[in-house]
């Protein structure tokens, strides 16, 4: 563990951290929506999946009577 | 010390302070001194879950800032309160009291506030792990306790909005050079069951995640009454609860 730093005005420091950063707006955008459409083919794929399933368990049915 | 860990999310309602009394309490029964600092300033809350009453804080973390009390003053010892079994778990709430919260607010403290209640424990108490409860967003209060520590949990639910907003503080904790995780909380269970979830999430985000933990209506049902690791030690959420503790400690 560091030393503990003499210091004062902690709120100000942080602030002027924070103003002292420029973030490109665009790059989240463009950043969710990326992972928006690889979440809904994620999706698109166990629905799929899901209709197997579905089928398989009916055909099982039909050939166990 | 171990290590000081900060609680962070981006939007409130991610259950940031679940996660925190959990996780601590995780911690301590793993046989670890444990201490947790509540320091959602504006809205304290983690008493409630760590079933302690306002009126039983002997002093508070608004005590401490304003010189009214030492750090042993306002620490509250809630090993045998929790009849935890192993380890210890050492708690300093925050004031619910609304004038004090306004001080708060309108008031600066020292830069390294933080670092110093950190060191007071560490010295007064011998803790393992320190666990701060911030506050939600990109505010100051909570990026000094960023950067007091030596390993921040961003917790985020699977929301659009969740998402960009957990994009972009992960993009300030990585100019300020410090070592994060992202902890997937509430997930939809359908989309839990997706074996690339967390890759997914990592590589959108450009940071690693440590854990997911599934939407479980038990949870949300039992209301904070109490920590629910300790009520239901058995369940899926506390034991990956227990995982992330194990693997933090592991490191």
């Amino acid at each position: 563990m560091d030393k503990v730093e003499e210091g004062s005005k902690g709120r100000e420091f942080a602030a002027n951290l924070l103003r002292g950063m420029e973030v490109d707006l665009g790059e989240i955008d463009d950043a969710l929506s990326s992972f928006e459409a690889k979440l809904n083919s994620l999706e698109e794929r166990i629905s799929s999946l899901e209709e197997r399933v579905r089928k398989l368990e009916t055909s099982i049915k039909g050939e166990g009577r | 010390m171990r290590g000081v860990i900060s609680i962070h999310s981006y939007r409130g309602g991610t259950g940031k302070s679940t996660i925190t009394a959990n996780l601590a309490i995780a911690l301590a029964q793993l046989g670890y001194r444990v201490a947790t600092v509540d320091l959602d300033l504006s809205s304290p809350g983690l008493h409630v879950i760590l079933n302690v009453n306002q009126s039983s804080l002997k002093g508070t973390l608004n005590d401490f800032i304003y010189g009214r009390c030492t750090i042993d003053g306002c620490v509250l010892d809630l090993t045998d309160h929790l009849g935890l079994a192993n380890g210890s778990l050492m708690f300093i709430g925050s004031s619910m009291k609304p004038e004090e919260i306004s001080q708060l607010m309108k008031r600066d403290y020292e830069e390294s506030l933080f670092k110093r209640i950190a060191f007071e424990i560490d010295r007064k108490f011998g803790v393992d792990y320190l666990i701060f409860d911030t506050h939600p967003g990109l505010v100051e209060d909570t990026l000094l306790a960023v950067l007091s520590s030596d390993l921040s949990l961003i917790v985020m639910r699977m929301d659009r909005q969740d998402i960009s907003g957990t994009f972009l503080l992960a993009k300030v904790l990585r100019r300020l050079n410090k070592v994060f995780y992202i902890l997937l909380n509430m997930v939809p269970p359908e989309m839990a069951q997706m074996p690339e979830l967390k890759e997914d999430v990592s590589n959108a985000i450009k940071a690693p995640v440590l854990g997911l933990i599934p939407f479980y209506d038990e949870v949300l049902s039992h209301r904070s009454k109490g920590a629910f690791i300790l009520r239901h030690p058995k369940h899926v959420f506390s034991t990956t609860i227990y995982d992330i503790a194990k693997t933090i400690s592991s490191w």
